[in-house]
């Protein structure tokens, strides 16, 4: 079930009534979230509902099990068979093709005619994303920074809970189990509150249908598909439509997501804010998929050693590597966290010699620049391959002019960067005007925004993040 | 959140109800039956409209739009399947104007003894033909299986064939209209790809997801205009056409299997390649509403690949070729869209596939009875 799909759009108001119905009755309306959650996940496939259904319980466990031990062995060992079940789980569908046609690549190169096996099993939507919620709740508990939970029903709300389930944001533990602990009463909010998830939501699907979903369809989609039969500027500006498409694609999902979640009186953490404004891509790391970002710090860079004993590049290098091949089993994706990683050794050297105080050229000329690097990213990003790399490498320097893409479809890539350029101040006293309207108009808007959100959804397309 | 707090959503719903029913009204006081505002239910004495017209099918018992038959064949009988889609079950005619009832009157006027079988379905494919084929022939045991499909086979392969959809894979179900004109046009959508449903479920679907005017209104008035903006791809890829290929193929074999004469239709359209000037804007916006990634003039050239790949595989596999497209193609009046019939049209369809058929069936009838 997609947010964008008319299932949905049923979906989410029925659970919204049920959960506002059980005011007052915890345990009902976490049961009630709960199987709402897992129907909401069985709707991709039921089948793997047991593949969260397992690695929660063996979490569930093994963090009560860590709560209890004080053997710093026995802890490590727990440690470590939480580890090993759920990256192994995750390596099983997500990476095992891609290092065993790997591997047969490399003993192909040395003269070797095997052929190893590979699975064809499906991958499980969102595995990416609760693993590293479930990994993060035991590796908390290990280092004591959270008790473990002792009601199985909340930890697995908290592992399943729908709204981030399938494409993040990744919460913590120490994030969203208080929520549930809260006495009956205590996430009681308000009609303000119900206004802010509304627009939350709707501005998410706002993001994904008209930004997204068209900006592929109209031309990147297509210049992507055959990148020598087009111009070097129809390139471009399907590189940056990409740009644009990918932001407000994961954004729009965010925005679904955490608009849900605060329609059923939870708080999810924030997962976007304004990325292509970073003067850095250190800055930008701080502002795009926040959740992953700051998981990949506080739980890979800094046990690494983080900027610690002289080995700050190499583990940015692992870090980065390792946050690329998260998104997906291809090397193209390898590269792209590799670039990140290199790009990020860069920053902080040129961050020494940068002024606090700098002008507004400096400011926009690194604006710039950081854009247009991360741009580069994302050419290694929505690449097949890279032979594919290569093709668009080929056609866009052979620096041909013309276009066929619509002025139109530029003009809407336009307002996608306009929007996104807004200054926030700007933005949100625009919002502020709209809370302020009357409900009854407010209404009005809604009902006609799902009108028309239903018709520009011509081609109702998955959400990117939905594949990693 | 208490209930009361959720007042907004009251309103939403209340807006979105209150702006449906005005809109059925619009539609019903033009004459157009609606989801809320007509007799159009599902049992009871309002079912006439799935049932159709006395004497028609589909019934529960007959699931084709044609004239309803026992499906014990009488001896000396020729059974003619048509295997097509809305082109053929056109439900914007009374059942009695369609083609292929036409074509049942004319050859039964001019002497043979024939039924037709009209297994013509809304967004039906030549994969959901083999299908369809394959699960209700034997027991109907067909003679001649004629197959008149193109534009939703277009529409199916080429979102994958044209490998585009790299942000999401486009939805392979859109929803298809029967025309350019009304609320009534949506209202015969879709079944999944190459998955057939029976005439109520489809019903039903479209019923409650599709024909609601408001989503309808909504879809008509964005996605041709959308899809005019695209780029377009200008010509069908090989690959295409070789998908086309084993589809035939498949109904081919199917219609083999059952001891039936496989007889492939070559498609007509309203602007072929050969009509000067554009396609009319109307007809260009109701092609967009089908077809999301080929342009006009893919769709002209892609319909004259299509005929000549079918008169390739008649030669090679010794098939009778029938076709509409020297008779109907370009003419105006025989089109009410880009692909589908007016009356005339039906009535010109019939009468020149009967023109084509009838040696058909004197030769067979020449068979049976040197046997």
């Amino acid at each position: 079930m997609n947010f964008n799909s008319a299932e949905f759009l049923v979906f989410l108001p029925l659970v919204l009534l049920l959960n506002a119905a059980l005011f007052g009755r915890t345990r009902a309306r976490h049961l009630m979230l709960l199987v709402a959650s897992y129907a909401f996940y069985m709707t991709w496939n039921w089948k793997y509902a047991g593949l969260i259904a397992g690695s929660t319980l063996i979490d569930y466990v093994i963090g009560l099990k860590l709560g209890g031990a004080q053997d710093p062995r026995l802890r490590r060992t727990l440690l470590i068979v939480s580890l090993c079940v759920n990256l192994g789980v995750l390596a099983l569908f997500k990476y095992f093709n891609f290092f065993v046609e790997s591997t047969d690549s490399v003993l192909t190169l040395l003269g070797l005619d095997v052929t190893l096996p590979t699975h064809s099993l499906l991958l499980p939507v969102g595995i990416s994303f609760y693993t590293f919620q479930t990994l993060s709740y035991t590796i908390d508990v290990y280092w004591r920074r959270i008790a473990p939970e002792r009601d199985l029903g909340r930890f697995a709300l908290f592992v399943s809970f729908f709204p981030q389930l399938v494409a993040g944001p990744i919460v913590r533990a120490s994030d969203f189990l208080p929520q549930l602990h809260h006495a009956p009463g205590a996430l009681d909010g308000s009609r303000a509150r119900v206004h802010a998830g509304m627009s939350r939501v709707f501005r998410g699907l706002f993001k994904k249908i008209v930004f997204a979903d068209l900006l592929a369809s109209l031309f990147v989609d297509r210049v992507f598909a055959d990148p020598s039969a087009h111009s070097s500027l129809d390139l471009l500006l399907a590189l940056y439509g990409y740009a644009f498409q990918i932001y407000n694609d994961f954004s729009g999902y965010s925005d679904i997501a955490i608009g849900a979640a605060i329609l059923l009186g939870f708080h999810i953490p924030e997962n976007f804010d304004r990325p292509y404004l970073s003067r850095n891509v250190r800055e930008f790391w701080t502002r795009w998929h926040i959740s992953l970002s700051s998981w990949l710090k506080d739980y890979l860079y800094i046990p690494l050693g983080g900027n610690r004993g002289g080995r700050t590049a190499r583990n940015l290098m692992i870090t980065m590597g390792l946050g690329g091949l998260w998104h997906g089993a291809g090397l193209n994706f390898v590269l792209w966290g590799v670039f990140h990683g290199a790009l990020l050794i860069a920053s902080r050297a040129a961050d020494r010699h940068a002024s606090p105080d700098a002008p507004g050229w400096v400011l926009f000329r690194d604006r710039f620049l950081t854009f247009h690097l991360v741009l580069f990213g994302w050419l290694l990003f929505r690449v097949r391959d890279m032979d594919h790399f290569a093709e668009f490498v080929g056609a866009f320097t052979s620096f041909s002019g013309g276009s066929v893409i619509h002025p139109a479809a530029v003009g809407l890539l336009g307002l996608a960067a306009f929007v996104h350029f807004t200054p926030r101040a700007a933005a949100d006293e625009l919002w502020k005007r709209w809370a302020h309207l009357p409900e009854v108009a407010q209404a009005a808007g809604y009902a006609l925004a799902i009108v028309v959100l239903c018709g520009v959804s011509v081609d109702a397309a998955v959400f990117i993040y939905f594949q990693f | 959140m208490r209930l009361k707090h959720f007042t907004l959503l009251l309103w939403i719903a209340l807006f979105l109800v209150v702006g449906e029913v005005a809109l059925e009204y619009r539609a019903k006081s033009r004459g157009f039956g609606t989801l809320l505002l007509s007799g159009r239910g599902l049992s009871g004495a309002n079912n006439t409209a799935v049932t159709a017209e006395h004497g028609f099918g589909p019934t529960e018992d007959y699931p084709f739009r044609s004239r309803v038959v026992p499906v014990a064949k009488p001896a000396g009988t020729t059974r003619i399947w048509i295997a097509s889609a809305s082109y053929a079950e056109d439900r914007r005619w009374a059942a009695s104007e369609i083609f292929p009832v036409l074509l049942e009157d004319e050859l039964r006027a001019r002497g043979h003894d024939v039924q037709v079988l009209n297994a013509s379905s809304n967004a039906y494919s030549l994969a959901t033909a083999a299908k369809v084929l394959h699960e209700e022939g034997p027991r109907w045991q067909p003679d001649l299986v004629l197959a008149y499909h193109f534009s939703n086979d277009l529409d199916e392969l080429a979102p994958r064939l044209l490998a585009v959809g790299g942000g999401g894979a486009p939805n392979a179900t859109e929803s298809r209209g029967e025309g350019p004109d009304g609320p009534d046009a949506a209202a015969n959508t879709d079944a999944d790809e190459g998955t057939p449903r029976t005439e109520q479920e489809r019903w039903i679907t479209s019923r409650v997801v599709e024909a609601t005017t408001a989503y309808a209104q909504a879809k008509n008035q964005f996605k041709a205009r959308i899809v005019a903006l695209r780029i377009l791809t200008d010509r069908l890829p090989p690959a295409l056409l070789d998908a086309l290929e084993e589809r035939v193929e498949a109904v081919h074999g199917e219609a083999r299997a059952l001891g039936a004469d496989f007889v492939p239709v070559r498609f007509a359209v309203s602007d072929p390649t050969s009509s000067s000037g554009p396609m009319p804007i109307a007809y260009r916006n109701n092609l967009f509403r089908y077809n999301s990634y080929l342009s006009e003039q893919a769709w002209r050239t892609g319909v004259d690949d299509y005929n000549a790949l079918l008169v390739e595989l008649a030669a090679r596999d010794g098939l009778d070729l029938v076709g509409l497209d020297a008779a109907l193609s370009g003419n105006g009046a025989y089109f009410r869209d880009f692909c589908h019939l007016t009356r005339e049209g039906h009535a010109a369809a019939a009468k020149a596939l009967a023109d084509q058929l009838e040696p058909l069936l004197a030769a067979r009838a020449n068979e049976e009875g040197g046997e």
